[in-house]
């Protein structure tokens, strides 16, 4: 009987490789059955095909672009964030004496 | 000669530094191995410690200055007001982890940081750095610790400010300097009110009379409250941002680093005091408040940065959410009376702590990356990179270790601290393990996007240059011990984490 | 009576350098809030250890039967501290503030944005 109960933690470091490997082995399998023989990237095939635009920078799918949904959404919620800190050095001070004021209400139990 | 450990960990790297620029005048290599030579020194004692402390269960005192420093009250002094030090298995977990990492990043540095004569500067305040740490983690009496909280925040500074020929450093090193001299001013202040009513700095004597009254508590907030703004707790964390992304890489993980054991006081304190003053629980549930809200607001902003350096600096304030909320949770109900601190109050601790060893490892590893990726493609925006892993293969796999550990993948470090955390929070609250898994889920979101933007993509327009052999091989030990960890957790558990929790949830 | 008088310097010293530090927008003049922030808990700590008619703290094997009464000895060994460390923050906050200065031709910190516009 152990002290704490971490038992799970007694995992077979062995397992972890071998189910590392076993993933890596059915990517690889995958990959050959379902890529086709004629498959050349040298050639023309291996070159992304775009429509519109011949330039290169903007034929990229850039970092700004993932993820556009989740902030699209979230549009006020970051607007309503970066409104509180507008990299002011003041602000720094301001929030941390809010959160003194705030806590010493709390632990020194004025607010009870 | 075990015995004068401790003050030999503060006073071999303040030596060493004050030499550096004689020696640097001298000859460049000898300083650079001789300021390397002053940490491994400094790793191997704490290493040497480990025996002694973690499993003989011995804690080290000792008083600067005095005749036979070992003794722990001196004849006639009621209280003892030298220097004190003080050596017990919650100090030397962070001792061995600052000194582990300082020394890899040293490793880095030694090579990233192009030589000129602004080198033996930065040499020197790195070494600084290191004893500021190293003084703040075995000091015994509170100012003591205030006055290598400074000796930290000053070299920090100056070196986030490294490159002042560039437009915002500087004014990136002035923010950090005007936080922490706020912050230590009300540390100051909580000292003071403390030592108006007891006349004395030393912890374990004011523990023993320390009884409760409303002063007490001001202390508290006064004392905890400086050391959140140094670990970037949410509503006062914008300057991690903006100072992480304008250092140079190793610093930024060093400054992490920092930030870590400023997180080590605040646990000291509210520990040592906290049960003593009756603020245990409410404590307790600040922590774990501040520690949702740091989880939360750093993941969700660091899903929208376009900038990689701050969309890391972000994930260093989410990750700090994670390790408040595990010893938040020991804390709220350590005093609660009933079996449930022996349940899980206990584990949830363990998980916190684990989470801070797992999290230095893996944030200053992401942090070396962003460097080479800074480094080769002339800057920080996320939409003008792509490709790296065409040419540089390894940066991109040590990347991928760190950027799967950082969010919980299975064989990796960070997944165990993490599960222990979920496992821990659940008997507690179920609702705070579903919002830390929901941000482990956004964090990994966000480094697909990193790893998406940085390495994949069409080849970039010129090859990396081949990196020093000495900044491969520090990334390399990191990426080890990362797996390392995530194979074998139950023995650094047991060796170094559980009796760390145990000297820290004793009274 | 006079340690009152001290007290009340230091809570108005402490509260205009806040309010400085709050307000302001200039770097220098930040500055200069913060050490008069810290001359302020130099202050409070010196009266800490202020004892009525008593001497200085400078004797070496005083016996115990003695009846002089002296002020504490630690708080002025650590507000020289105190005063170092505040000197050399503020050097290097002043240097870094010219630098800042130099490259943005401006102290405004409304001005300063600090990070990189991307």
């Amino acid at each position: 009987m152990h002290e704490f109960e971490l038992e799970y933690l007694n995992w077979i470091p062995l397992l972890w490789v071998c189910v590392f490997l076993i993933i890596m082995v059915l990517f690889i399998i995958i990959g050959k059955i379902f890529f086709r023989d004629d498959f050349d990237e040298m050639s023309e095939q291996g070159l992304p095909f775009y429509s519109g635009t011949s330039n290169k920078m903007l034929q990229l799918i850039t970092a700004s672009n993932l993820y556009w949904g989740f902030k699209h959404t979230l549009q006020s919620y970051f607007n309503s964030l970066n409104r509180l800190f507008i990299s002011n050095l003041g602000d720094f001070i301001q929030w941390f004496i809010i959160i003194v004021a705030i806590m010493l209400l709390i632990i020194t139990g004025a607010l009870m | 000669m075990i015995k004068h450990v401790p003050v030999l960990l503060v006073a071999i790297p303040l030596v060493v530094a004050f030499m550096l620029p004689i020696i640097g005048m001298v000859n460049r290599t000898i300083r650079t191995i001789t300021a390397g030579v002053a940490i491994v020194i400094i790793m191997v004692l704490s290493y040497l410690l480990i025996q002694d402390v973690m499993i003989c269960k011995k804690i080290f005192y000792y008083m600067v200055g005095s005749p036979d420093p070992t003794a722990l009250f001196e004849h006639g002094l009621t209280f003892p007001i030298r220097i004190a030090l003080k050596i017990d298995q919650f100090s030397l977990l962070f001792i061995i982890m600052a000194t582990t990492l300082s020394f890899l990043f040293y490793l880095f540095s030694s090579q990233y940081i192009e030589e000129n004569e602004r080198k033996n500067y930065f040499t020197v305040l790195y070494v600084c750095m290191v004893a500021g740490m190293m003084g703040m983690l075995i000091a015994n009496d509170l100012f003591t610790f205030f006055v290598f909280l400074e000796i930290l925040s000053i070299s920090s500074s100056a070196l986030v400010s490294f490159r002042t020929e560039r437009k915002h450093p500087p004014y990136a090193g002035y923010k950090y300097m005007f936080v922490s001299s706020i912050a230590t001013s009300f540390f100051l202040l909580g000292i003071a009110f403390l030592y108006a009513q007891y006349g004395s700095f030393n912890i374990d004597y004011l523990k023993k009379v320390m009884d409760g009254t409303v002063l007490d508590k001001i202390a508290i907030v006064m004392l905890i409250l400086p050391l959140a703004m140094k670990c970037g707790v949410v509503p006062m964390h914008m300057w991690i941002p903006d100072t992480y992304s304008e250092a140079p890489a190793p610093i930024s993980s060093m400054v992490k680093l920092g930030s870590l054991i400023c997180l080590y006081g605040l646990f000291r304190i509210a520990f040592t005091f906290g049960s003593h003053v009756y603020v245990s629980y409410e404590l307790g549930i600040l922590f774990i408040l501040f520690g949702v809200l740091s989880m939360f607001v750093g993941v969700t902003q660091a899903l929208i940065q376009k900038d990689v350096k701050r969309l890391m600096a972000f994930h260093a304030v989410s990750q700090v959410g994670y390790m408040l909320l595990g010893v938040g949770v020991g804390l709220s109900v350590i005093k609660s009376g009933d079996a449930s601190f022996a349940i899980y109050g206990k584990i949830a601790m363990i998980g916190g702590l684990f989470h801070v060893i797992n999290n230095a490892l893996y944030k200053g590893l992401l942090f070396l990356t962003s460097g080479i990726m800074v480094r080769h493609y002339k800057t920080r925006d996320l939409n003008v990179m792509h490709g790296l892993a065409h040419y540089d293969k390894f940066t991109a796999l040590v990347f991928m270790i760190a950027a799967l550990a950082i969010s919980g993948i299975p064989p990796l470090n960070g997944f165990v601290s993490k599960l222990i955390i979920y496992e821990s929070v659940f008997h507690y609250n179920p609702l705070l393990t579903l919002i830390a898994i929901f941000v482990s889920v956004l964090t990994l979101a966000s480094f697909m996007k990193v790893f998406y933007s940085a390495f994949l993509g069409m080849p970039p327009e010129r090859k990396p240059v081949e990196q020093p052999i000495l900044v491969k091989f520090s990334m390399v030990i990191l990426s080890i011990i990362i797996v390392a960890i995530g194979l074998f957790p139950q023995g650094i558990i047991k060796l170094l984490i559980e009796p760390a929790v145990n000297a820290l949830a004793t009274f | 009576m006079s340690a009152i008088i001290l007290y009340i310097t230091f809570v108005l010293l402490f509260t205009m350098g806040l309010f400085a530090l709050i307000f302001k927008r200039n770097l220098i003049k930040i500055v200069i809030a913060l050490n008069i922030l810290d001359s302020g808990m130099n202050l409070f700590f010196i009266t800490l250890g202020y004892r009525h008619n008593a001497t200085a703290p400078i004797f070496t094997l005083l016996p115990w039967d003695t009846h002089i009464t002296m002020v504490l000895p630690t708080p002025q060994a650590l507000i020289l501290t105190n005063i170092v460390i505040g000197f050399a923050t503020t050097a290097l906050m002043l240097g870094v503030a010219i630098l800042t200065y130099r490259n943005n031709k401006t102290l405004d910190t409304r001005k300063l944005r600090g990070v990189e516009e991307l």
